[in-house]
């Protein structure tokens, strides 16, 4: 398999700020990568390093190219949605796709009205005149008909509502992902992408903390119901975390095998959120 | 080259507004003008001697068919000095919020997501301001001298003047035309180095790039000014004083192409004895001559240092 994106040591600091502390990661060809991390984890820092729009220390290489000296060429390659508001607001529709068809040589413009014309945005209206939703998209629409390898998206479903994110991922993974591509996405919704991922970061003040494919993490990871009887037992077992619902006690343990964990009470698999919740709280008491 | 063409017509959608709507509007009020000032005239002579200036104007053309000549290059040329100088204006603003409004908006990561290099990005805005916006002006100056002719006509037909032998006949509108976009050229180039300089402040600007742009030539100033009073040095002064004669000679000749300003200005307080001063041509050789004078060479390393840096700081500097 080859590799998309490799970074080794990838250091940045802002000033005073260490954004990043010797990243280290690969991604796959093929792959759905989570990169989760809490407000001013670094997310953000490495995406734009890894897009060419900032600098950084250490070894990273995109498809290949030094994102920061190649920018330009890397772009024919690569497509990103920054965040749902930074298309222009004064260029109407039909020039934002005739622009990329000029400026992108791997753009299809009849894909992109395609997949318009499954949304109530007309080629007439200008961006300022459509609704966050609406905006997002066209962007999406623009992204999704460019030929790219990987696909960036920070934070892409910022401030919609829950029936436009869900669409934005629906189209995402039907329309789009074809195994052939890759795809990093950031975003604090963790619940709603998580049926999408196939590999998850985590990151914490410029650490990874956690990457990990989405197997790996269920076959290692588990939640388990444990009722009030076994509770002390449970206990020395060492979970992550645990809270109580319901008169339940709600354990997650990190464990090679289910066996033991299933003793206790009934397992099931975590959810990413609660896992990031569990390994970001577990860092901090470290 | 695809790409580039691209960034050229993005310019022109974003700033259609001052590109064409501007022009249009001065051409617009001129002609209204023109109408207000013949229905004014009309009204005031009619108890009089019913449409004197027009039988006047008659009489005197039917004599030297020259005044009337005179009479639209005046005219004309006053237009397009108007056209030059707002002209200015507009790629003025233009150029400042060219490299810094997408970052205070955030579409510059729009932008930055296209294969498109910073390099081609901040020369498209050059070729924006001394290709495109005047194109757009010459494009309305010609519609709008065309339209002024047409109206002339009118008047001139409602008088029972012949306007084909009396106007058309005598008025250079091709020659006009092309001294006004040869105008625009030599325009360009002696606002080259102030383009430059908006770029540079543009791309450099957090926020208020009008006040870099303004400000440190201002504090330079200033700040020589005052070394110069305390030195007590006349060649400070002096120095002071060539500076400020070169930079009012490039703002001149960027807000209006022409050479022999003052001349002309003496030839209308006379009343017109000069009437070659008007002549298209002459306009243009006047034009063509001052600026290969040779220091203009100094305007061109001062744009290129600045672009270059606009480029550098686009490049490197501004990602958000």
């Amino acid at each position: 398999m080859s590799t998309i994106l490799s970074a080794s040591n990838v250091n940045k600091r802002f000033k005073k700020f260490q954004a990043l502390k010797n990243v280290n990661l690969n991604v796959d060809k093929g792959k759905i990568v989570g990169l989760i991390g809490p407000n001013g984890a670094g997310k953000t820092t490495l995406l734009k390093a890894v897009l060419g729009l900032d600098s950084c220390d250490g070894e990273l290489k995109v498809l290949g190219m030094d994102p920061f000296r190649q920018r330009a060429n890397l772009m024919k390659e690569i497509c990103f949605i920054a965040d749902v508001a930074v298309l222009p607001k004064w260029i109407k529709v039909s020039e934002a796709l005739k622009f990329t068809a000029m400026a992108h040589p791997n753009f299809s413009i009849d894909k992109a009205k395609e997949f318009l014309s499954h949304t109530k945005v007309k080629m007439t209206h200008k961006v300022k005149e459509l609704s966050k939703g609406m905006t997002a998209q066209l962007h999406l629409a623009i992204v999704m008909s460019i030929d790219a390898k990987l696909l960036v998206l920070d934070e892409p479903t910022l401030g919609l509502d829950i029936l436009f994110r869900k669409e934005f991922y629906d189209n995402l993974l039907n329309d789009y992902f074809d195994h052939e591509r890759t795809i990093i996405i950031t975003t604090h919704q963790v619940e709603e992408i998580e049926h999408i991922l196939t590999d998850v970061v985590f990151i914490r003040e410029g650490e990874i903390v956690l990457d990990a494919n989405m197997e790996e993490l269920t076959s290692q990871y588990f939640e388990v119901m444990v009722p009030a009887d076994n509770y002390h037992e449970a206990l020395a077992a060492k979970p992550l975390t645990e809270r109580k619902v319901f008169g339940k006690h709600i354990m997650l343990f990190h464990s090679d095998s289910r066996d033991y964990l299933e003793t206790l009470g009934e397992v099931q698999r975590p959810s990413v959120s609660d896992l990031f919740v569990a390994l970001m709280q577990e860092e901090e008491t470290a | 080259m695809n790409a580039f063409k691209a960034l050229l017509m993005r310019e022109y959608w974003e700033h259609r507004g001052a590109f064409l709507k501007t022009p249009i509007i001065i051409g617009i009020i001129t002609a209204v003008m023109m109408i207000l000032a013949y229905l004014l005239v009309e009204n005031v002579n009619v108890k009089l001697t019913g449409g004197e200036g027009i039988e006047h104007l008659k009489q005197i053309t039917e004599q030297t068919n020259t005044d009337i000549t005179y009479i639209t290059n005046i005219f004309f040329t006053g237009l397009e000095g108007l056209f030059h100088f707002v002209l200015f204006i507009v790629v003025f603003f233009f150029l400042l919020g060219s490299l810094f409004d997408d970052r205070k908006d955030l579409s510059i990561l729009f932008w930055k997501s296209l294969p498109v290099s910073d390099l081609s990005t901040v020369l498209s805005k050059v070729a924006a301001a001394m290709v495109v916006a005047p194109l757009c002006f010459w494009v309305i100056l010609m519609a709008s001298e065309l339209v002024c002719m047409i109206l002339f006509s009118f008047f001139l037909l409602f008088n029972g003047v012949n306007p084909f032998t009396l106007l058309w006949a005598n008025a250079d509108l091709l020659s006009h035309w092309a001294a006004f976009g040869m105008g625009c050229l030599i325009q360009a180039i002696w606002a080259l180095p102030v383009y430059g300089w908006l770029l540079l402040c543009s791309a450099w600007a957090k926020r208020r790039p009008f006040i870099w742009a303004v400000g440190v030539p201002a504090m330079v100033f200033m700040v020589r000014g005052w070394m110069a009073a305390f030195t007590f040095s006349g060649q400070a002064f002096m120095n002071l004083k060539d500076i400020m004669m070169a930079l009012s000679t490039v703002f001149l000749n960027a807000l209006a192409p022409y050479e022999s300003r003052a001349d002309l200005l003496q030839s209308i307080r006379l009343g017109g004895g000069n009437n070659g001063l008007f002549d298209p041509s002459d306009i243009m050789s006047s034009m063509y001559h001052n600026v290969f004078s040779g220091k203009i060479i100094y305007g061109f390393v001062f744009a290129a240092i600045c672009i270059s840096l606009a480029i550098f700081i686009r490049r490197y500097r501004n990602t958000t």
